[in-house]
């Protein structure tokens, strides 16, 4: 005798079952398109051009690398490769996962790894990868068995896999992509992912669906689209109707209007950019002396900007890598402490303070303008006179990366390979683009030392070493990392944004 | 001209690398794009390469130029069209009410809403239909391209950029063609005030207004930009401003090229429209 519960079980179970077919998913309760609406037109759905995170958010839900990290910890985690080894200190071996098929049915083997590897790095294409592996590593990839590659490189690196984690590093089919190898895709994608891409409509829309034939878990939504909608006001509107899901890229302004909305929640992620101000110590005199340079990051009370600024959204920076990264580390804040930094300046010889010109791109990071401002209030109570400058954000950027700029220049830097190696080896000698402080003596060994250590401990030791040498060098004035934000409806689930700000959508749906 | 501002504008190769790219790769990419050329050179063989219906390859997303103008030309003429109509519908009545009823309560109100019409930036008045329609009445949608109802916001938005001038515009010729003595007589013949209005005062109070319309299509061209971003409608204006922001020449320097083209084919259009209207108005045959 059944009971009415079992009884009701049943009718909704066979309910389901004949709801089944096209609308299994919205038998479990879930809408079967997700709706993430985009401030901008993604650049590229090409595997490896790619620049903005957005672009390559979308991209990894259709390519897929050797490894990934995990979206909540940051480990690095086996994807393409089941498992991998350091045969010797130029040499990494991979074994490849088998059974995974490419969307146009290609096997994935080590030729595929090979092409891809020969793409990013040795072809003539302007990659990401080319940043995340440079090519001065000269690694040549090496065909063992169908199913195994070996990379070799010139120079020995401890970060092979991390640089394989990334998200531009996305294997793609030899065959299938055989015509690509020095130009980009524009019209299609092939990758190994959960989902397969249907179309780009350029300045509108990108949409993608599941891979029915996927080697792993199936994602939860069939469906998702990428909706470009540049006015925010508007993002925030059809996030309130519901005609959108998500909503990436919410400004400050408006996250009320989100928050006093029952139906939606502003979603806020640390993001990775770390904010500093740059200084040039190796043409502007005063900067040569650290004191000066610790004086100038003592004057400035950040806890005030961003409490003011940004909502009290971010938090402090120590140091050039952020803390969250691969061996990162927090060696505490520079004190707000105008006295202090008066005494040092005296002792530097700087007792009637000196003049700086500070500049500063408008357009590109959120109130910058009004930052630069505020610092230069900080600065001029030290008696350190700064001037203004202000540049379009091309010219900028093409002066900054070319250590064009005298004295100091505000700037934020992602993190490619998420370690804190990234940011470090900007501050070696060797190293082309934005030199402004060149670490020298033992900070330099020990820089140098980390980019080559393979032995977990004594990279984490030599990381500490150096993060806490950056930070006692006053290499820039260390500012802050601030919150992302983003608005998402109540009933949207597992959204996340990652902590290097990729927007893992792959585990996410929407309760219908 | 447009050529010489874009390339002056910024460096379009220090955007498309990484922000911490080296220098090698940043002149490797230069050097790929012909971008180290002198710029007459590079002008000269843009012009070469234009008059043979090629526009480029877009630098950011690769894709030809002239295809991207083709996918997005017709939302945007689907919009100026009906901003067009919209205005004409209303611009038409009321201009005629407020010249028959000059002076009155009547003729004040319209030409008030027009002033104010003409002077409301555009984009404050989306953001207000926006809140009114599609947040709190939820009768429209707020951003898209598809159905009529997706093209009714956009649409009335963009249209009161000209909605003003050409309501002032009809109701001063009305004006003045009801002052001529044609008019008078037409009436004198007993002839119904509205066959009067229709037939003898408004289809000649029409060439101004006709002409008006033609440049005006440049200001509505202008407007959809802004219209275009607001309600993230996929036609060339919003094609535009993404490629200005990423220095994406040639595509400014096709919808530069594509617009100029239209708005000489619309005042054509405009000239030839005379006769249809005023059969006075004819080449004379040497």
């Amino acid at each position: 005798m059944q009971t009415r519960r079992e009884l009701l079980k049943s009718a909704s179970a066979a309910a389901a079952v004949a709801a089944l077919a096209p609308g299994a998913v919205r038998a479990q309760g879930r809408k079967p398109t997700m709706t993430i609406a985009l401030p901008s037109t993604p650049e590229t759905i090409d595997p490896h051009q790619f620049r903005s995170v957005l672009s390559g958010s979308i991209i990894n839900l259709m390519g897929e690398g050797l490894l990934t990290r995990d979206p909540y910890t940051m480990e690095l985690k086996p994807l393409l490769a089941e498992s991998w080894r350091n045969v010797n200190p130029l040499t990494w071996e991979f074994k490849l996962r088998r059974g995974v098929k490419f969307h146009n049915g290609e096997e994935l083997n080590a030729e595929c790894v090979k092409f891809t590897i020969d793409r990013i790095v040795h072809s003539k294409l302007n990659t990401l990868g080319k940043l995340t592996w440079p090519p001065a590593f000269g690694q040549d990839t090496v065909v063992v068995d169908p199913y195994t590659v070996r990379f070799i490189t010139k120079v020995p690196d401890p970060m092979v896999p991390a640089r394989l984690a990334a998200e531009s590093m996305n294997m793609s089919p030899a065959r299938g992509l055989a015509d690509y190898r020095e130009k980009f895709v524009t019209d299609r994608f092939i990758g190994t992912g959960p989902y397969r891409f249907v179309e780009h409509v350029v300045g509108d829309r990108v949409v993608v669906e599941t891979n029915p034939n996927y080697w792993g878990p199936k994602s939860p939504t069939p469906r998702i689209v990428w909706q470009v909608i540049p006015d925010a006001a508007t993002r925030v509107a059809a996030l309130q109707r519901g005609d959108v899901d998500v909503i990436i890229n919410l400004p400050l302004p408006l996250a009320g209007t989100v928050e006093s909305d029952p139906n939606c929640r502003v979603y806020s992620e640390l993001s990775s950019l770390v904010h500093g101000i740059l200084l040039n110590t190796r043409e502007s005199q005063p900067l040569k002396d650290r004191r000066v340079r610790q004086a100038l990051n003592m004057a400035v009370d950040r806890k005030t900007i961003i409490k003011n600024l940004y909502a009290g959204r971010g938090k402090l920076l120590n140091t050039g890598p952020g803390p969250n990264v691969s061996n990162g580390f927090d060696p505490g804040p520079y004190p707000y402490d105008p006295a202090r930094a008066k005494q040092l300046l005296a002792e530097a010889g700087y007792a009637n303070g000196f003049e700086l010109t500070l500049w500063q791109s408008i357009g590109r990071w959120t109130d910058a303008e009004e930052v630069a401002q505020v610092v230069i209030g900080y600065w001029q109570k030290i008696g350190v006179q700064a001037k203004l400058q202000i540049l379009e954000w091309a010219e900028y950027n093409k002066r900054a990366g070319t250590s064009q700029l005298k004295d100091a220049f505000y700037y934020a830097f992602i993190n490619g390979t998420w370690d804190a190696s990234y940011i470090l080896q900007r501050f070696k000698p060797s190293f082309t683009a934005f030199r402004y402080y060149d670490a020298t003596g033992d900070l330099l060994k020990t820089i140098e030392e980390y980019d080559q250590a393979f032995d977990p401990k004594k990279r984490r030791e030599l990381a500490v070493k150096a993060q806490q040498g950056i930070h006692d060098e006053a290499a820039w004035v260390f500012l802050w990392q601030l919150d992302e934000l983003m608005g998402v409806g109540k009933k949207v689930k597992k959204f996340k944004m990652r902590a290097d700000n990729f927007i893992w959508a792959r585990d996410a749906y929407v309760e219908g | 001209m447009a050529f010489a501002l874009v390339h002056l504008s910024g460096d379009p190769v220090r955007l498309m690398v990484s922000s911490d790219a080296p220098p090698e790769l940043v002149e490797q990419t230069r050097h790929a794009l012909g971008f180290d050329q002198p710029l007459p050179l590079q002008f000269a063989r843009w012009i070469a390469r234009a008059v043979q219906g090629d526009l480029g390859i877009s630098l950011r997303n690769n894709r030809p130029v002239g295809k991207l103008i083709a996918e997005r030309m017709p939302a945007t003429l689907e919009l100026t069209t009906a901003a067009l109509v919209i205005a004409v519908l209303l611009a038409i009545p009321a201009g005629i009410i407020s010249a028959v009823k000059r002076g009155t309560a009547l003729d004040r109100l319209a030409m008030v809403g027009a002033v104010a019409g003409q002077a409301l930036p555009i984009f404050w008045l989306a953001l207000l239909l926006i809140a009114l329609f599609g947040v709190r009445l939820r009768w429209l949608p707020v951003y898209g391209h598809g159905t009529l109802a997706h093209l009714v916001l956009p649409a009335v938005s963009l249209s009161t950029i000209i909605l003003g001038r050409l309501a002032r515009l009809v109701r001063s010729s009305m004006l003045e063609v009801l002052a001529q003595d044609y008019v008078r007589t037409a009436r004198a013949k007993g002839l119904a005030e509205p066959r009067v209005l229709a037939m003898h005062a408004l289809k000649n109070a029409a060439i101004p207004v006709v002409t008006v319309l033609g440049l005006q299509f440049a200001q509505l061209l202008g407007g959809a930009v802004v219209t275009e971003t607001i309600f993230a409608w996929p036609g060339i204006g919003r094609l535009v401003v993404e490629a200005i922001f990423n220095r994406d020449f040639p595509i400014v320097q096709g919808v530069v090229l594509v617009v100029s083209l239209a708005f000489v084919v619309v005042n054509l259009l405009v000239d030839v429209a005379y006769v249809v209207i005023d059969p006075r108005i004819r080449v004379e045959r040497a």
